[in-house]
């Protein structure tokens, strides 16, 4: 099987096919990046089309400022270098959803998910208690499977920054199941049973598509 | 290690994040914390939770429909790029529209009765095509030659046009003005009046000296007589005025601390002056002896004597004189007196 440096070779000199093999090959891993931060699987898969298309243009010969040119200068080691550049790309095009956007976007936690605790198989309803700032960190570490060099490339992050960003990450998820146990004690001890109460409380407008 | 630093290390454990020596001390930490060993328990499961949750699957539609728009701008973005590999960047755009014709060979190495293309082969005078004999020799130089003439009368046009308002604007600069020769006289004569006045300055200073009130440490003198020597110090080469009181004259005779010889030599030059006032009248050839007619003078107020320096001559004294050191203090707690005299 071809490497995604070779591939991406391939469709430099213009083979086409080349790139539908990226797409395929990675097509999983940049939606999974997105959902757990937006919730969404529709606009998921709208900011993936983005991300490719973007690799696409970043890609060709004639763009100046290439993205690729420079990642591949930072990138530590040579066989993450696709795989951090498209997850680099992939966090530029959010960032620059919420910054034209102003408010991230906050989807309903799916029902049944919402009361699951750590037992959720939704990712998004799983991070719904941690701030924004530290959800890429923790998807990218968790969910993508980066080390903190890694992490520290894709988001131009100290690797104390990503290791801290971790750590608080884990302490909100920590302090939201120490507060859930406590709520369910108390509503065992009163013997009320009330509707169910998700995670994230707010919930907003689908984005435009 | 605390449990506070612990709990910054307990995720990056599980990251295998840490160093060997960081992870050696978290070991030893959670075997004796059971908090922390709670804590990570809970981290764990939270990881695997994090871990365990299903990816969400792209559905076929927007497979297809990513393929469809990463074609579509294949499409779009080729439209002006070749499959082929770009060749070598195409050459510049010629100057001015002036193409220079290529190098001709000589015309010793043609056959004779061809015709000479500038760009091609060398073609039979048949298949050449019947223009006049002007356009046969080179058909394409004609128009660039007319572009370049056209250039150049252009050219000239607007240099003859620069040379003429060049020369307008000369002709209507206004006259140089005339040197003020009154004012020139006016700069002299100030210049030679301050020299003057200058002059005249250093005179009166040397002459008057001491316009201030005289004063012998904290005693004004208003009235008496002061005796004025010269003092010369041979190995340092300093030179100034000192004024005495009369009395203080005849005690420093009998002084055996002082050399008598040099005293006496002092004192041959000595001159007696009147305070009047609290001021007096210092000889002049004696200070411009001794100091020189310097605009600025020193005068030093003692105890017993008056010193008149000139003011570069003290502070070059005062640059390189020791310091001079008196420390006295009074036994204290039990510790002797300590006393420096320098």
């Amino acid at each position: 099987m071809k490497s995604d440096l070779e591939l991406m070779e391939e469709f430099k000199r213009g083979d086409r096919n080349a790139f539908h093999k990226l797409i395929r090959r990675h097509h999983v891993a940049v939606l999974n990046f997105f959902y757990p931060l937006c919730g969404m699987p529709e606009f998921s898969e709208e900011l993936t089309q983005d991300v490719f298309l973007r690799i696409f243009n970043d890609l060709d010969p004639r763009t100046e400022v290439s993205l690729w040119k420079i990642h591949r200068n930072e990138a530590t080691h040579p066989t993450s270098r696709f795989s951090t550049y498209l997850m680099r790309t992939a966090y530029l095009c959010w960032s620059e959803y919420l910054r034209h956007n102003g408010s991230p976007v906050r989807a309903l936690v799916p029902a049944g998910q919402a009361s699951a605790g750590l037992a959720t198989t939704d990712s998004y309803a799983l991070l719904a208690p941690v701030a924004e700032e530290l959800k890429p960190v923790m998807v990218l570490a968790e969910i993508g499977g980066f080390s903190y060099a890694e992490i520290g490339v894709i988001l131009h992050l100290p690797p104390n920054m990503v290791r801290h960003r971790m750590k608080e990450g884990y302490a909100q998820l920590q302090a939201s199941v120490h507060a859930r146990a406590a709520g369910a004690k108390k509503t065992a001890a009163a013997g009320v049973s009330g509707p169910e109460t998700g995670t994230s409380g707010s919930a907003a407008a689908q984005p435009g598509s | 290690m605390y449990c506070e630093q612990s709990r910054d290390y307990l995720t990056a454990h599980l990251h295998h994040e840490m160093s060997h020596a960081e992870n050696d001390r978290l070991q030893r930490h959670l075997a004796v914390c059971a908090a922390c060993r709670t804590a990570l328990q809970e981290q764990t499961a939270i990881m695997r939770a994090l871990r365990q949750t299903v990816p969400v699957e792209p559905s076929a539609e927007a497979r297809r429909a990513l393929q469809r728009r990463v074609d579509k701008d294949i499409h779009y973005l080729r439209a002006g790029r070749s499959e082929t590999p770009r060749l070598a960047a195409p050459p510049p755009p010629p100057l001015l529209g002036y193409t220079p014709p290529k190098a001709l060979p000589p015309a010793s190495d043609l056959p004779r009765g061809l015709l000479m293309q500038p760009s091609g082969p060398v073609i039979p005078p048949v298949l050449a095509a019947p223009v006049s004999g002007r356009m046969q020799a080179s058909p394409r130089q004609e128009p660039d030659l007319l572009q370049v003439s056209s250039v150049l009368i252009w050219a000239t046009f607007v240099l003859l046009l620069a040379v003429g308002v060049g020369v307008v604007a000369l002709s209507l600069k206004p006259p140089r003005a005339e040197p003020d020769t009154g004012r020139l006289q006016r700069l002299a004569s100030r210049s030679r009046m301050d020299e003057r006045h200058a002059a005249q300055a250093r005179g009166r200073l040397a002459e008057s000296l001491i316009n201030t009130q005289i004063q012998l440490g904290n005693t004004r003198v208003q009235s008496g007589t002061l005796v004025v020597l010269p003092h010369h110090d041979p190995s340092t080469g300093e030179t100034f005025v000192v004024a005495y009181r009369p009395e203080d004259i005849e005690r420093l005779k009998g002084d055996p601390k002082i050399d008598q010889a040099v005293f006496s030599a002092m004192l041959e030059s000595a001159a007696k002056v009147e305070v009047s006032d609290g001021k007096c009248m210092l000889p002049r050839e004696l200070l411009e002896k001794y100091i020189g007619a310097e605009y600025k003078l020193s005068v030093l107020d003692l105890d017993q004597r008056i010193e008149i320096w000139s003011s570069s001559q003290l502070e070059k004294y005062r640059t390189n004189a020791p310091i001079e050191i008196n420390v006295s203090l009074p036994a204290r707690n039990g510790l002797p007196p300590i006393k420096v005299t320098e």
